[in-house]
């Protein structure tokens, strides 16, 4: 059995994360398009709020990958994101303090032509104040497949 | 601009949104935003080590396009849920175009629901991400002038079905944990 089946149906990680408004900004540099990251159009748009949110298809990265991936042994040259879902139930904003839970939902080999192929499926639940704010589904393919050995 | 549950049909398009060709400033720029500094997406010695010709951009960019596209849609929609399936990798120099349609208008737990079918092209026309969302709308200006608020809200019933799948998974979790430990404690 591979080091990642081992683990299926496990907690991998739990992280602290605050949501930095220095965070959001980058991410609007990086998509030169004020739209809903600015804050002038938070101030606009958000009648109860006047702060900063947070994109939904940005939830799935505020778990701790260099930590999810060295605890299941994977080397990153060899890792492409393939599936990203996510569902948002609760608004985050900067200056928020969210606790991100990741299990390993499933870990399965399939070929494509002569190379293996390994998919991880890692499920990411985020809590605001103690309720669920979002909940997150990622696939991620491994080149090459899993290595074997002693889990 | 706003927009209401009652005027949407199945087939209305999500305006096209075209990006500039990604630049790898902006490759940058986006790594530091969502805190993955993988060096495929960021060192091209390393990314030609690893198999590729140089550093490509992460996925989740042409999701975050999607997203735009679905905000420049109507900005008081709630986005409840977003996926996509990543197809081709994006190179720097390429051109992204987000593209969407309404596939479904339903009501669920009181909840005027769309459901988006999502996609992003290059400037081959290859889709380099195929995806999905479902986003909450106020019924009509009357609904929203009574909730006071920018976007509707999720109901308690939504909110308690997704509770209840997260609290499945986290008992699961726990009885593998403890199915492990015991299975130690007999070696």
């Amino acid at each position: 059995m591979t080091r990642q089946k081992s683990l299926i149906g496990m907690e991998i990680d739990s992280t602290l994360r605050i949501i930095e408004a220095s965070q959001l900004t980058r991410l609007y540099h990086a998509f030169n398009q004020p739209n809903y990251f600015s804050q002038n159009v938070a101030h606009t748009t958000v009648r109860d709020e006047s702060s900063l949110l947070l994109p939904c298809f940005l939830l799935g990265n505020l778990v701790n990958l260099p930590t999810i991936y060295r605890a299941l042994g994977l080397n990153i040259n060899n890792i492409l994101l393939s599936r990203e879902s996510v569902v948002n139930h609760r608004a985050l904003r900067s200056g928020n303090s969210v606790t991100i839970k990741t299990f390993l939902k499933d870990a399965y080999e399939q070929q494509a032509s002569s190379n293996p192929i390994g998919f991880i499926v890692l499920e990411s639940i985020g809590y605001l104040d103690l309720d669920v704010a979002f909940h997150c589904e990622r696939v991620i393919a491994v080149r090459g497949g899993f290595q074997r050995g002693r889990p | 601009m706003k927009r209401y549950w009652d005027h949407m049909e199945v087939g209305d398009s999500l305006p096209k949104i075209v990006r500039p060709p990604i630049s790898r400033l902006q490759i940058a720029q986006f790594a530091a935003a969502s805190d993955e500094f993988s060096p495929l997406n960021l060192d091209d010695e390393h990314a030609k080590n690893a198999g590729y010709h140089s550093i490509y951009a992460p996925g989740l960019m042409s999701l975050g396009f999607v997203e735009e596209a679905l905000k420049a849609f109507a900005s008081n929609m709630k986005i409840v849920s977003l996926k996509g399936t990543f197809q081709r990798l994006i190179w720097p120099g390429d051109t992204l175009l987000a593209k969407g349609l309404i596939v479904r208008r339903y009501q669920k737990h009181d909840e005027h629901r769309i459901l988006f079918s999502l996609w992003c092209e290059n400037q081959n026309n290859d889709v380099v991400m195929k995806g999905a969302a479902i986003g909450l709308m106020f019924k009509d200006v009357e609904h929203e002038n009574r909730s006071n608020l920018s976007s509707p809200s999720i109901s308690q019933k939504s909110h308690e079905d997704l509770i209840h799948r997260c609290t499945q998974t986290i008992s699961q979790a726990s009885n593998k944990t403890s199915e492990k430990s015991h299975a130690k404690e007999l070696v």
